[in-house]
């Protein structure tokens, strides 16, 4: 295994080498995603996959109303209780509200120029992940 | 749509690599691979091994179906016509022999298995077509899932059957054919009784409806 450290929007790697490449809980960090998206397109070989795992948006209704409430008014304070910092956690579920919706992913990969995409949701949109490959 | 294409190009790629890896993610890589892919394409067929058992199933229907249309059936009886196009269909499959059990067995597997039925009943009814029947009755079912039993039992049958040509196969389902038949005309019997039956009372219900 070789560990390498680098920049999302400006990967380390040679174009079209890699078969797959996969990325969990990060794409929200990196400034602009499209710009990451087009990076990986690029280090990607013909027909290579894509695969993100990353936080996403549940559909409008009662299930979400609870989901935000929780995280806006549990999670801070609990960080603040339990890691005694709670700005990371506001964050945290800031970032995931500013996040694309799963279509939105889907159409920026495509400009990015994968083809195949497709999402799942877990829990019903908590989490989704993306899927897509290289023309 | 090219997602369309590249998902089908791939599916017949792979086709070749069954015999080596069976039916498998692995035998998609490998006709990815051939299609100048990386192997990771194999994705695209997002259910895997069971969408190239479903590819050659609908490619053999399709090649069985021309065929029948031009099969001369002179002199034949209704079983011999049920047995030869049941004989064309199963012996397309003889290539594959090595690798069929594993695709009988996907075909079973809960999201796969109506499917499999759905394409078993369509096999059945198109067999009886070729062999002539013209039943609008109650029989029309129950032939069709007689022929469906005696199909699927001959298919298992053919698994281990070493003989040349699949000599034994075609005198197994033979015999089968013609067990059936005697149960299938006390079967056809019982079908018609209970056909008379509901209508009967169908008439009656009618009759006491009118005198109200």
């Amino acid at each position: 295994l070789e560990w390498v450290r680098g920049d999302a929007e400006a990967l380390p790697f040679a174009d079209n080498s890699v078969d797959c490449l996969t990325i969990a809980f990060g794409l929200r960090n990196v400034t602009r995603t499209l710009v990451a998206l087009k990076d990986i397109n690029r280090v990607l070989k013909k027909g290579g996959r894509f695969l993100c795992m990353e936080f996403s948006h549940l559909p409008e209704g009662p299930i979400k109303d609870a989901y935000e409430a929780y995280s806006f008014h549990v999670i801070p304070p609990l960080g603040k209780a339990l890691a005694g910092d709670a700005q990371p956690y506001e964050y945290l579920v800031e970032s995931i509200r500013k996040f694309h919706k799963q279509e939105a992913l889907e159409e920026l990969m495509r400009e990015a120029g994968m083809r195949h995409v497709t999402h799942t949701n877990i829990l019903g949109g908590v989490v989704a992940i993306h899927s897509g490959f290289k023309a | 749509r090219d997602q369309e294409d590249a998902r089908s190009q791939i599916l017949a790629a792979s086709l070749k690599h069954v015999h080596r890896y069976g039916w498998s993610h692995e035998s998609l890589a490998a006709g990815a691979k051939d299609l100048g892919f990386s192997p990771m394409m194999h994705g695209v067929v997002s259910r895997g091994g069971i969408e190239l058992v479903e590819h050659l199933r609908d490619q053999m229907h399709k090649e069985w179906v021309g065929e029948l249309e031009a099969a001369q059936t002179e002199g034949m009886d209704t079983t011999e016509k049920l047995v030869m196009a049941c004989r064309m269909r199963l012996m397309k499959q003889a290539d594959y022999m090595s690798s069929w059990p594993q695709a009988l067995a996907l075909q079973t597997l809960p999201p796969n298995a109506s499917s499999a039925i759905a394409h078993l009943a369509v096999t059945s009814d198109r067999a009886w077509l070729f062999a002539g029947d013209a039943s609008t009755d109650a029989t029309w079912y129950s032939k069709r899932l007689m022929l469906g039993g005696v199909y699927v039992a001959t298919e298992v049958y053919m698994l281990t059957d070493y003989s040349v040509d699949f000599q034994d196969t075609w005198s197994f389902m033979d015999r089968q054919m013609r067990e059936v038949q005697g149960a299938g005309a006390r079967a056809n019997l019982a079908v018609q009784q209970i056909e008379a039956m509901l209508q009967q009372a169908l008439q009656t219900m009618k009759e006491s409806q009118r005198k109200q």
